[in-house]
């Protein structure tokens, strides 16, 4: 029978990454001074799992180290050795030998087996070690390979299944009869039985008789005994092939339903016609609103059934794209431990909000940034242990990741209990760097310093981080994504980095707003609040622009009827609503004649249909079907601080 | 009819492996990511043939076999275990917990069905 095994391949290949993920988990987790049984077995099966498969899909590479690995698991969860950490080190080390081993096969490039001989030579060496000493047995890889590799015919059957004491059930006593009459037959065949045995890679019992060639079996005699048509049995294997061909159509169906690969091309094209159909909707739901509620009530409520249908199709394409946070965060167990061992430092690394879902295209763009934010944690952050004691803290630090969903947005923190940023020092550094400064800065302000590029606040630069070129990249990274990053800090107490990101990409909740009479959109994600000001409020400071007291904090007020040239704005601030917005810790207040409402809006890149224009993030089309800007918050924020400088 | 086939094995790719191979020569597989989950479903379909892996979660191959064994449903219905390890330990375990034959991994596909049709045509 001629076999594509390639087609399962691709199962193969998630399912090792999916043990070795698992074995890696468990193996961080585990106490080596009195190991889990449970946990143990949890990773010898995973390994004997990866062996099963490759051996079967042919990956021979793997087979081989997963071979001699599994020995040595074997005998971790027997108890015949002991686990030290240095084993699990080794052990750690073969599964990334695996994972490396992996990715040449999914890349279908040639596997580097060097990697696979040291790590076996390695387990070899602990595999053999003590076993003189505590197994009775010593099991010699060569010979463990050997049983795989030798002419073992794989299968057979055993002679004296147990038969059945009571046979209660009619299909049985038939079956109890053929078996009876064949028995004779059966005393024969089970002589070639044995023998083919030995030659074959599997085996059976007594009572289960070998195949002549022409399908003259008991189970065929049972069918055609239970049947109470009496066809004969030509007939009956005819329909039997029949049979054949409507189920094998049925399961093709059935496995199609079960999961699909799909173009990931294939679903932002799905994505931007919800978005089109989003855009239509709201034009619909425009159109009716003038019309009269009463005389037109049928299309009324059909228009907000297709409301709710449309933000019910928009979440569902929206969620083909979403993968749980785990998938990032799964590898930093692993940097954590390989970091506490380089550097002698007892961290804790706490994981939280691990189901909270994100846009799939964020999953590797997330990975550089984090672990370059919990590298920064691990070597500035957190003090050494004599420094903790003395500062009344516990030894152990703690690193804390945590995913969760606010509004619109996924939010993902990296958090510490170590020392928190150094305000002087930031600054020192600032200065130094030639980069724009001033004692007079908030502390947000001066956090944000750390993402200037150039900027490092380490005295000596370690293998970890410090050449100061990560801090920027983080930016810029969370940036493409659509994010911001904030960051709090609190001296000596540690530090909170936090990454805001849309839920996607492609469709944004935004705030219609009026200007004049332009209509334009403001992302929801970085409206704080909006207010109607009192006269008394308002301050105008002169070649400083106007402020606005928010509860005593004085907020800088944008016109952006002056940035952007829009005539017919209210002049008198107090008639206006100020919208406060809020971008990299910074925040300003928006002069707006008119809230229009809230909105899902598909974002048009302007980028690419015009070109950049200083200030806004992009355009969409409204309900009415006119092109509307999407305002740059973090663009405006630059802009009044410039303005600031040349003013001030 | 077509004969009901019950795949036990933890493994995804072992399961859709097996069930692929089968199904393309016709017989119905029921598949099963476990023991417990095996035997569950054992219980309640109808089965001709059982093939069980041994190293699974929850419950495992032998396991499985000998509460299958005290069903009385299933106590003449034959049993493969799909196993990596073929020593004679494994074997005699496998026979004294009800199992009617073994069938070494990794195996080939038309092994396997070879060794499928031996059993129940």
């Amino acid at each position: 029978m001629s076999f594509d095994k390639s087609q399962f391949f691709q199962v193969f290949y998630e399912e090792t990454a999916e043990h070795l993920g698992t074995m890696e988990e468990l193996l961080l987790g585990l106490d080596i001074g009195s190991p889990d049984q449970e946990d143990l077995n949890a990773i010898f099966r995973a390994v004997h799992s990866i062996k099963g498969g490759a051996g079967t899909f042919g990956f021979m590479e793997m087979t081989d180290v997963a071979h001699i690995f599994e020995s040595v698991l074997d005998r971790v969860r027997k108890g015949t050795l002991k686990t030290t950490k240095d084993m699990v080190d080794l052990f750690l080390e073969t599964g990334d030998v695996l994972n490396t081993v992996l990715a040449s096969y999914k890349a279908e490039e040639p596997v580097n087996s060097e990697l696979g001989s040291e790590v076996c030579k390695q387990l070899n060496v602990v595999l053999n070690t003590e076993a003189e000493a505590e197994l009775p047995k010593p099991v010699l890889v060569e010979e463990a390979l050997a049983e795989t590799l030798e002419e073992d015919p794989g299968f057979g059957f055993f002679d004296d299944v147990p038969e059945p004491e009571i046979q209660t059930r009619p299909e049985e006593v038939v079956q109890a009869i053929v078996q009876e009459q064949e028995k004779d037959k059966a005393d024969e065949k089970e002589q070639e039985q044995a023998q083919e045995n030995r030659k074959q890679r599997y085996g059976f019992s007594g009572p289960i008789h070998a195949t002549d060639q022409k399908g003259r079996r008991e189970t065929d005699r049972m069918d055609l005994s239970l049947d109470a048509s009496g066809e004969p049995l030509e007939v009956q294997a005819g329909r039997r092939d029949a049979d054949r061909i409507s189920i094998s159509k049925k399961t093709a169906r059935v496995e199609a339903a079960s999961s699909l690969r799909i173009d990931i091309k294939k679903v932002d094209q799905l994505f931007n016609q919800v978005g089109e159909v989003v855009i239509t909707q709201a034009m619909l739901a425009l159109m009716a609103s003038k019309l009269d509620p009463v005389l037109h009530e049928n299309i009324h409520s059909g228009l907000a059934e297709l409301e709710r249908n449309t933000r019910e199709l928009q979440e569902s394409v929206m969620s083909i794209r979403m993968v749980p946070c785990r998938n990032v965060f799964s590898r930093f167990p692993r940097l954590i431990r390989d970091m506490q061992k380089k550097f002698n430092k007892e961290v804790a690394l706490v994981l939280l909000g691990e189901e909270t879902e994100v846009d799939k295209g964020f999953v590797e763009k997330l990975v550089d940034p984090l672990t370059h934010l919990v590298r920064n944690s691990f070597d500035h952050g957190i003090e050494s242990a004599e420094d903790r004691l003395k500062s009344g803290k516990v030894e152990k630090a703690t690193i804390t990741l945590r995913a969760s969903h606010q509004g619109g947005n996924v939010v993902i923190e990296v958090s510490d209990d170590g020392k928190g940023l150094n305000r002087e020092k930031i600054l020192h550094k600032a200065r130094e760097k030639g980069i724009a400064s001033s004692e007079s800065m908030t502390d947000q302000e001066v956090w944000q310093l750390i993402f200037a590029p150039g900027l490092s606040t380490t005295e000596k630069v370690s293998d970890l981080s410090g050449r100061g070129v990560g801090m920027d990249v983080v930016k810029k990274n969370v940036q493409t994504m659509g994010g911001v990053v904030d960051i709090e800090s609190v001296t000596g107490q540690g530090s909170r980095i936090i990454i805001r990101l849309p839920l996607t990409l492609a469709i944004i909740e935004g705030m219609v707003i009026r200007i004049g009479v332009e209509t334009y959109i403001l992302p929801l994600i970085s409206i704080v609040e909006s207010i109607r000001p009192g006269r008394a409020d308002l301050s105008k400071i002169l070649e400083k622009g106007e402020l606005v007291n928010l509860r005593g904090e004085y907020v800088p007020v944008i016109r952006l009827s002056e940035i952007l040239g829009i005539s017919g704005e209210e002049n008198d601030i107090s008639q206006s609503v100020l919208v406060i917005v809020e971008s990299e810790g910074g925040r300003v207040a928006i002069v707006v004649d008119e809230l229009i409402g809230q909105q899902q809006v598909v974002i048009k890149s302007l980028e690419q249909n015009f070109m950049k224009v200083r200030g806004i993030a992009g355009a969409t089309i409204l309900g009415n079907g006119h092109v509307a800007f999407i305002l740059d918050v973090r663009g405006l924020l630059k802009f009044s601080r410039r303005r600031e400088v040349i003013l001030g | 009819m077509a004969k009901t086939i019950l795949a036990v094995d933890d493994s995804r790719s072992m399961r859709q492996m097996v069930s692929f191979t089968l199904k393309g020569a016709g017989y119905d597989v029921i598949e099963a990511v476990d023991g417990e989950d095996g035997f569950e479903k054992s219980k309640s379909s109808t089965v001709h043939l059982v093939l069980t892996d041994q190293n699974m979660p929850n419950m495992d191959g032998l396991t499985l076999i000998k509460s299958l064994r005290g069903l009385p449903q299933h106590k003449i219905t034959p049993i493969l275990m799909l196993t990596t390890e073929s020593s004679d330990e494994m074997k005699s375990a496998g026979k004294a917990a009800g199992a009617t034959g073994w069938l070494v991994k990794p195996f080939d596909p038309a092994k396997l069905l070879m060794v499928v049709k031996k059993v129940i045509g």
